[in-house]
């Protein structure tokens, strides 16, 4: 039989790597390119603008409104600093309804009940999304988790911190599904919207990028959700999202975009130049932070919040959709964006008791917690827990006051930079 | 010194000396034929290999000889199953006889093999799919048990319950090589199994363990890396895993059966395994596509089973299915495998004239 010359293995073996080894160069390693200072500057000072009507700032576009929330972004985003969260007062009212007259729609209706308006006439209700809602039913005992029974669902969202957000914009798409992937076969091939395990699923959105922003993970990058913020909180118009329309007047027509590409990028530079938070011992020794630390993880807290993902040290986040129980649903979302840039999310989107882990960095200095601030204070939010993380709110509640006390310590080293 | 002989064919044929009382093919006719021993020979003894056609005589013989000298114990050349051949019962001598059939001559009467076997096919299938299902389910109850709080009583148990998975994948893998061992030995379609012989059981296994290692490990290791980090994966990345996948599974099928063909595990190289594939010739595409494909539509099944199994216990039905097909297929392509070797002899390849578990 002939015997083959040795350069023919050398060959199949070449045949064998070449592509496997080619392809994997070609992955994109995390490269957070850095921030151009006159960017951050100008997108600082657009930051703090407090924005009215027919604003100078709005090149031409009708400026603040004609609905929104807050006139500046400082005005929510300022907890620990520029750009941390905000308090209850700030957070957002969406709803999302599934039925008309009996009849499921095809695509939930879904939006953002503004808080003010330019015109008295815009002002927005829940009546102009549900005509049986009395004022009295978005009232509760806080001001701030709001339900109403099917087919109309209200939620609310507390406004997070944009610290360190740089960093989790560059964290690669395929880290996340490697983290899907990783909890699935840890849980015994688990499916992804397990009821009780700890199974995350990444958020496909159109163009199979990864949603890696917002509470219901709506965003695949930073510039995406600065963009969805300017529009839905201050109804300034740009490239990315049209402003939204008045509940009561659905045929408002803008004048013109109120941001410039330039001023989108010039704001997402200046978030992305905001540090990231840092871990600061504070009353308690570093033993007691370790011990913390390590409660942290055996009480499966970490199992989400991860506390490195890809090369981000200390995000405490897998930036995962995680079902959290009946109790945290909430449904809704921003308004439509253009039709040039469908939202639709070739998978499935976010289910109503699906949330993104929040990142735990800062989280000292982000009260109140969940993602509509119902939980005042760390205890609150993590007994509050359930769905997929009942397991680790149990385990919790089993550890002891004492153990409970060191665990919360830990977390309160976690602080804005 | 070279020996010389000639063939039936009247080609006179030379061989090295280190080729005595082997076997190798007529480069003119393509028959095998025997290659002369250089030392004498006892009274009775063959001094050379059988051919397929004397193999088949002899073992019809040497069965009907046992059936009819009842008193003779019978040392089967294979471990046997409950519906084995041998050793030959006194009392239903003939029914056993009837059992015996000649060595496939065609692909698709190696089909047959799986039937012969059924009793085994479906107790195996049954508890893989049991074992599979039972691991999935216990997985998140086995997390907590790494915890340095738990009792160690608990943490004990943990370890010694890893082996029943383990003896039932050798057990597979011992299954599956005594098809290929029994077709490898010219003996006919009957059933083989390696039954309660522990030894021989963990020594085919750790044979596919070291036939593992020796290459397609690598391979494997790189493929599940690639998948793992490569996000949702897009066509030109299912290409590469389908890639990766041909050359890792075939490699290991080949150098098993190279390994076992001449009952030498340091011939599961890169040498034996193209030398294989040079005497299978166009069969080659059975070993380097077939079986890749048929390994990754069950592999993909057998997820999806275990993944909605969490949902419906209805999906047991189809992980038992799987198990079921995968092995079916498993013995056909061994089996189908170890017939043509036997049948397309290498010109260098020894084969010892006793079968061989």
């Amino acid at each position: 039989m002939k015997r083959l010359h040795w350069g023919w293995y050398l060959l199949i073996g070449a045949v064998a790597l070449a592509p496997v080894s080619a392809r994997m160069l070609s992955w994109k390693k995390i490269k957070i390119a850095a921030v151009d200072p006159a960017m951050a500057q100008a997108g600082q000072t657009l930051f703090m603008h407090e924005w009215k009507p027919n604003d100078p700032l709005a090149n031409g576009g009708d400026g603040l409104g004609p609905v929104f929330n807050a006139n500046s972004c400082v005005a929510c985003h300022n907890q620990g600093g520029d750009g941390g969260a905000g308090g209850l007062e700030h957070n957002v009212t969406t709803f999302s309804v599934t039925r008309v007259g009996g009849a499921l729609l095809d695509k939930p209706r879904e939006g953002v009940i503004h808080a003010q308006a330019v015109s008295d006439n815009d002002r927005e209700s829940l009546q102009q999304v549900n005509l049986a809602a009395t004022p009295a039913q978005m009232v509760t005992q806080d001001n701030h988790c709001v339900r109403l029974p099917p087919p109309v669902h209200v939620s609310q969202r507390n406004t997070p911190a944009l610290f360190g957000a740089r960093l989790i914009d560059g964290i690669p798409d395929r880290i996340l599904v490697a983290e899907e992937r990783k909890q699935q076969l840890m849980w015994g091939l688990a499916p992804k919207k397990s009821e009780d395990l700890p199974v995350g699923r990444a958020l496909r959105l159109a163009g199979g990028r990864i949603g890696h922003f917002g509470w219901k993970a709506q965003s695949a990058s930073l510039s995406d959700f600065v963009q969805a913020a300017c529009a839905n909180e201050l109804g300034l118009g740009n490239p990315g999202q049209a402003q939204p329309r008045p509940l009561g007047n659905p045929l408002y027509q803008p004048v013109g975009l109120d941001l410039t590409s330039e001023q989108c990028d010039q704001i997402t530079a200046f978030v992305a130049s905001l540090s990231r938070p840092v871990e600061r011992l504070g009353d308690i020794s570093a033993s007691e932070a370790a011990s913390g630390k390590a409660l942290f993880s055996k009480t499966g807290c970490a199992d989400c919040h991860a506390p490195k993902l890809g090369d981000v040290e200390g995000l405490y986040s897998d930036l995962l959709l995680h079902d959290m129980g009946v109790p945290l649903q909430g449904g809704g979302s921003y308004n439509e964006p253009p039709p040039q840039r469908p939202d639709r999310s070739p998978g499935e989107g976010p289910q109503p008791g699906e949330w993104r882990t929040p990142p735990l960095w800062g989280v000292a200095d982000s009260a109140p917690y969940l993602h509509d601030g119902r939980a005042r204070t760390l205890r609150q939010a993590i007994e509050q827990h359930g769905g997929q993380a009942t397991r680790s709110a149990q385990k919790f509640a089993a550890l002891g006051k004492e153990k409970q006390e060191i665990l919360i310590a830990f977390l309160k080293t976690l602080r804005a930079p | 010194m070279a020996i010389k002989f000639i063939c039936s064919c009247g080609k006179h044929l030379r061989a090295r000396d280190e080729m005595a009382a082997r076997r190798s093919m007529c480069p003119r006719c393509g028959a095998p034929v025997g290659i002369p021993s250089l030392h004498p020979t006892h009274g009775g003894t063959r001094a050379t290999p059988m051919t397929p056609q004397e193999r088949l005589r002899h073992n019809r013989s040497r069965v009907t000889n046992r059936a009819a000298s009842t008193n003779e114990p019978g040392t089967p050349t294979l471990p046997q199953g409950r519906g084995s051949v041998s050793p030959p019962a006194a009392k239903q001598p003939v029914r056993r006889l009837r059992r015996l059939r000649n060595l496939e001559s065609h692909w698709y009467q190696c089909l047959l093999y799986p039937f012969l076997v059924y009793r085994l096919l479906f107790a195996l299938s049954l508890a893989l799919t049991a074992c599979s299902a039972a691991v999935v389910f216990l997985i998140p109850k086995m997390i907590p048990l790494s915890e340095a709080s738990l009792p160690a009583r608990e943490r004990l148990a943990f370890w010694p319950s890893l082996l029943l998975p383990i003896v039932l994948v050798a057990y597979t893998c011992a299954s599956l090589e005594c098809a290929l061992t029994s077709a490898l030995a010219g003996q006919g379609s009957a059933a083989y199994a390696p039954g309660r012989n522990l030894a021989l059981i963990f020594r085919l296994g750790l044979r596919w363990f070291v036939c593992w290692l020796a290459g397609p490990a690598w391979l494997m290791a790189l493929a599940a890396y690639f998948w793992f980090y490569s996000g949702d994966p897009e066509p030109i990345d299912w290409l590469i895993l389908a890639e990766l996948g041909v050359f890792a599974v075939s490699y290991w099928l080949l150098s098993i059966v190279a390994a076992n063909e001449s009952g030498r595990l340091r011939d599961a190289t890169p040498l034996r395994v193209v030398q294989l594939l040079q005497r299978l010739k166009h069969r080659a595409v059975v070993p380097v596509l077939l079986a890749p494909a048929l390994l990754v539509a069950h592999g993909f099944l057998l997820v999806f089973s275990l993944t909605e199994l969490h949902k419906n216990g209805v999906f047991l039905a189809l992980l038992w299915a799987c198990w079921l097909s995968a092995l079916f297929w498993g013995l056909f392509l061994f089996r189908l495998l170890g017939v043509w070797c036997y049948r397309y002899p290498g010109a260098v390849v020894a084969r010892p004239t006793e079968p061989r578990p």
